[in-house]
């Protein structure tokens, strides 16, 4: 019959055994769960990337696919390189409810027919109007004043406006621009942002759009029917390609985009 | 002193360390999971937008193409779409179309600019014109435009009272008998570009065909109080009310003569052969005659305007005219449903986000 001794003990022998085969377990465990650590640490980031990069393609492919490049009246692209953009961005579109007399400085809009990611702006925004055949007419936005003076006593917008050039009718579209750049800028790494241009032609603070991304990690590339150009007037398609670095773990991801520019 | 071996104390720390990594690595694992999912979930959101923008750029396209200025509503790609016109006075409009994509789960709205442009022979440039005239004293047709002011109308802009493509001798008969800005200019005439495609087109697309022959009591029909009968072709449209046939303004074509006594209508009349109008017949519109358009003696009253080969006007009436009148506001009413709209040549695209 098996009985324990009082005085039974462990060796040192079994207790050297035993602490390194605890201690190769205990390294080989640690190892396994810094690895798994990194390897979460990795994929939260890359997810982030991923959801960081669809984010920024959006944003970046809404604002040119509303571009115009062959309006005589001038290109919305106001300069392009690989890295940098500026450009005329529409905004806001309405139409008069009151008819504009050639010389009028004020125009009245339909407030109800006032579309687009927001209303006139004074402080960023110019005009254009219709003016029939595909012809646009650009006038400076002043004052802007509410008024309930359309002919069916609707309420309006007067927009204050340079002298207009020609006479328009009832229902001529207006569209409010906005100068803005998007571009790759370095702060704590390098950036995409986005600036708007005051009428006093300075710009606002860059607004950063996401990052940080790799050094080349806002390219641009403007195509004119298949073939690359670097004139403002002719781009019909733009390729954007946006790289992004992960802060923590350094991976980096990329996405890519086509856009045919629609006006 | 410490029991190494004793049985109460000798779990050791194997299971507790298998515990806490089992409990590590599932937390790792579950967060991995969590965001797997939040990024399929971002995923798909994007890509339901994506579906959603395509279904409406697919609903400005249908309707555009359609070119009837009907709403749409019903499937379109992977996605639904409400497409629908919106007036910008009355040489545009925006066509709005949103694409909806997983049944309301993503939604894009995007629009087109559109103009409108009227067929050329829709749009007379006189009260009259015709290749001829007769009549007896006072006044046959005038020019100053008596269109009224509201959304549908432009202001008022005066034309010639009649262009006669080369019959001078209306100077001699009665030389203030036509009225207008100028009250008479002879020239080419719109009788001469009536013929063509287009033309043809309109006389196919007519609501109400007629072989010729005389008709009484035109004018609006009634399926109830507030119903409009515009099955019925002796309605030709109210041109006085604003009742249920106010905006009813339908195509009429005959194709041999035609009397029409009394009544009225509006809208667009055209006749292959002659047409005569008595009995007080009021229309307003646009009236196409191929041949003689005749004024009977007890008066007629057309607002809007006249191409005709030939007009006689009464001459032995107790009514001092004018029997034309220029309406700038009726003719662009009658035509409104045959303009054709089309995308502006620039910055027609709209995002409305």
């Amino acid at each position: 019959m098996f009985r324990l001794s009082k005085s039974a003990g462990f060796s040192l022998a079994e207790i050297i055994t035993v602490l390194a085969v605890f201690s190769v377990l205990s390294a080989s465990a640690l190892r396994i769960v810094v690895r798994v650590g990194r390897s979460y640490r990795e994929q939260v980031e890359r997810l982030a990337i991923n959801r960081d990069l669809r984010v920024g393609i959006t944003i970046v492919t809404r604002e040119l696919m509303n571009l115009s490049a062959s309006d005589p009246a001038g290109s919305d692209i106001l300069s392009l390189s690989r890295s940098d953009l500026v450009y005329n961005s529409m905004r806001v579109l309405a139409h008069l409810c009151r008819p504009a007399d050639a010389g009028d400085v004020e125009l009245v809009v339909a407030r109800d027919s006032v579309f687009g990611y927001r209303s006139f702006d004074p402080n960023t925004d110019s005009l254009l109007l219709h003016a029939g055949m595909g012809e646009w007419v650009r006038v400076d936005l002043g004052v802007i004043s509410g008024q309930a003076d359309c002919p069916d006593s609707s309420a309006s917008l007067r927009l204050g406006v340079s002298p207009v050039p020609r006479g328009f009718d009832t229902g001529t579209p207006v569209r409010g621009f906005e100068g803005a750049r998007l571009h790759l800028y370095r702060s704590d790494g390098f950036w995409l942002g986005a600036n708007r241009r005051r009428k006093n032609g300075t710009w606002t603070r860059t607004q950063p759009i996401i990052g940080p991304l790799s050094q080349d990690g806002f390219q641009l590339e403007f195509y004119d029917d298949g073939v690359r150009t670097t004139d403002r007037a002719l781009v019909k398609l733009v390729a954007v390609r946006l790289a992004m670095l992960g802060p923590q773990t350094g991976i980096l991801d990329t996405i890519e985009a086509e856009v045919a520019i629609r006006n | 002193m410490m029991c190494l071996r004793c049985r109460d104390t000798g779990a050791g720390f194997a299971l507790i360390g298998v515990l806490v990594m089992m409990v590590t690595t599932g937390l790792m694992v579950s967060g991995i999971f969590l965001w797997a999912l939040a990024d399929s979930r971002q995923g798909r959101n994007s890509l339901l937008v994506e579906q959603g923008f395509r279904a409406s750029e697919v609903g400005l396209a249908a309707v555009l193409s359609s070119n009837e200025m009907a709403p749409m509503n019903g499937p379109a790609g992977t996605g639904r779409v409400e497409a629908d016109w919106v007036g910008m006075g009355r040489a545009h409009a925006l066509v709005r179309s949103v694409g909806f994509s997983a049944g309301d789960l993503a939604r894009r709205e995007t629009a087109v600019l559109v103009e409108f442009r009227t067929p050329g022979f829709l749009k007379p440039l006189a009260a009259l014109t015709a290749t001829g005239v007769d009549g007896g004293l006072g006044i046959w047709a005038s020019g100053i435009d008596s269109a009224g002011m509201g959304p549908d109308c432009q202001p008022p802009l005066d034309v010639p009272g009649a262009i006669f493509s080369g019959d001078t001798t209306v100077f001699s008969i009665c030389p203030t008998c036509l009225e207008g800005n100028p009250p008479v200019l002879v020239g080419d005439s719109l009788v001469n570009s009536v013929p063509g495609p287009r033309f043809e087109a309109l006389k196919e697309t007519a609501d109400y065909s007629f072989g010729g022959g005389t008709l009484r009591r035109i004018g609006p029909k009634y399926m109830s109080a507030a119903e409009c009968d515009t099955s019925n072709p002796n309605n030709w449209g109210d041109w006085r009310t604003t009742g249920p046939c106010s905006q009813h303004r339908p195509v009429i074509h005959s194709s041999g003569d035609l009397v029409v006594i009394g009544g009225g209508g509006q809208g667009i009349l055209i006749v292959d052969g002659g047409l005569e109008l008595s009995g007080g017949f009021e229309f307003d519109g646009l009236v196409v005659v191929r041949g003689q358009l005749k004024i009977g003696n007890d008066g007629a009253l057309i607002r809007g305007a006249v191409v005709a080969g030939h007009m006689v006007f009464p001459k032995n009436s107790s009514f001092s005219g004018p029997f034309v009148q220029y309406s700038s506001c009726a003719v662009e009413l009658a035509s409104r449903n045959h303009r054709v709209g089309t995308p502006l040549e620039r910055r027609s695209w709209v995002p409305l986000y």
